[in-house]
């Protein structure tokens, strides 16, 4: 059976990072119960985990293991994903909010939580376990400071 | 050469991606591959198998009915790119 020759595209292989699209395959993959490793985007886990260049381990949790503290990805909306740190839980109610963030947090529920960060892995291979940010939420009134403290330093450094 | 073992392809819209599925260990997006349709059609066609790029030259040919010379141009271009992903071994 051959295709109509209008419809041929040259045959391409690119390598791509997540995007929503990939990140609902994340989702069906961790709830077929595979770990999945992917490179987060964005500055909104700062300092913890560096956007484009941090990976993480995330793993399906129980819906009864959530903590404060925990690294989550969520569904917000149909596409919709946010990779953020639990701040409050309140029965089925979980409020989510970016360590790199200043203001904004998101609702979502316990249904809606696909993954946990259960490693953080540095470009060198290193693996560690992700904090629970217990100091960095205290800190939240001066968190502005922090922030403008860490992006210098990080500056001086890759120099 | 031949494909390397250990990947599902796994249809995302109007692309495909090559998830590599080693039992036990994580599925790791940071080296994921994503190909369009026809690479995709390729891939399906020759996994597991012994092939070279003649074989994907007249793969193209027959499937799409485009001429040798625009296949051969194409087949040089992606297994390029399937060598450097890691995803074909000679």
């Amino acid at each position: 059976m051959s295709r109509d020759v209008e419809a041929y595209m040259s045959p391409k292989a690119i390598h791509q990072f997540p995007n929503a699209l990939l990140l609902g395959e994340v989702e069906r993959l961790l709830a077929e119960g595979r770990d999945v490793v992917l490179v987060p985007k964005g500055r909104s886990m700062l300092p913890f985990i560096r956007g484009g260049t941090d990976k993480v381990l995330l793993r399906k949790p129980s819906a009864k293991e959530l903590r404060v503290g925990d690294i989550v990805l969520a569904c917000l909306a149909e596409g919709q994903y946010v990779m953020h740190r639990i701040i409050a839980i309140a029965d089925e109610r979980i409020t989510l909010m970016g360590d790199g963030n200043l203001y904004g947090t998101e609702v979502t529920e316990r249904k809606d939580v696909v993954g946990k960060v259960i490693e953080i892995i540095t470009p060198k291979g290193q693996h560690r376990k992700p904090s629970r940010g217990r100091l960095w939420r205290k800190l939240l009134p001066i968190r502005k400071y922090l922030l403008k403290v860490y992006r210098k330093w990080n500056k001086l450094k890759n120099k | 050469m031949k494909t390397k073992k250990g990947y599902a392809l796994r249809s995302l819209g109007e692309e495909s991606l090559l998830v590599p599925m080693s039992l036990g260990e994580a599925v790791d997006f940071s080296h994921m591959i994503s190909l369009n349709a026809s690479a995709a059609f390729l891939w399906k066609e020759v996994e597991d198998k012994d092939f070279d790029a003649e074989t994907l030259v007249n793969l193209l040919v027959e499937e799409y009915g485009i001429d040798h010379d625009t296949a051969q141009h194409d087949v040089e271009a992606l297994l390029q790119s399937w060598e450097n992903a890691g995803i074909v071994i000679n």
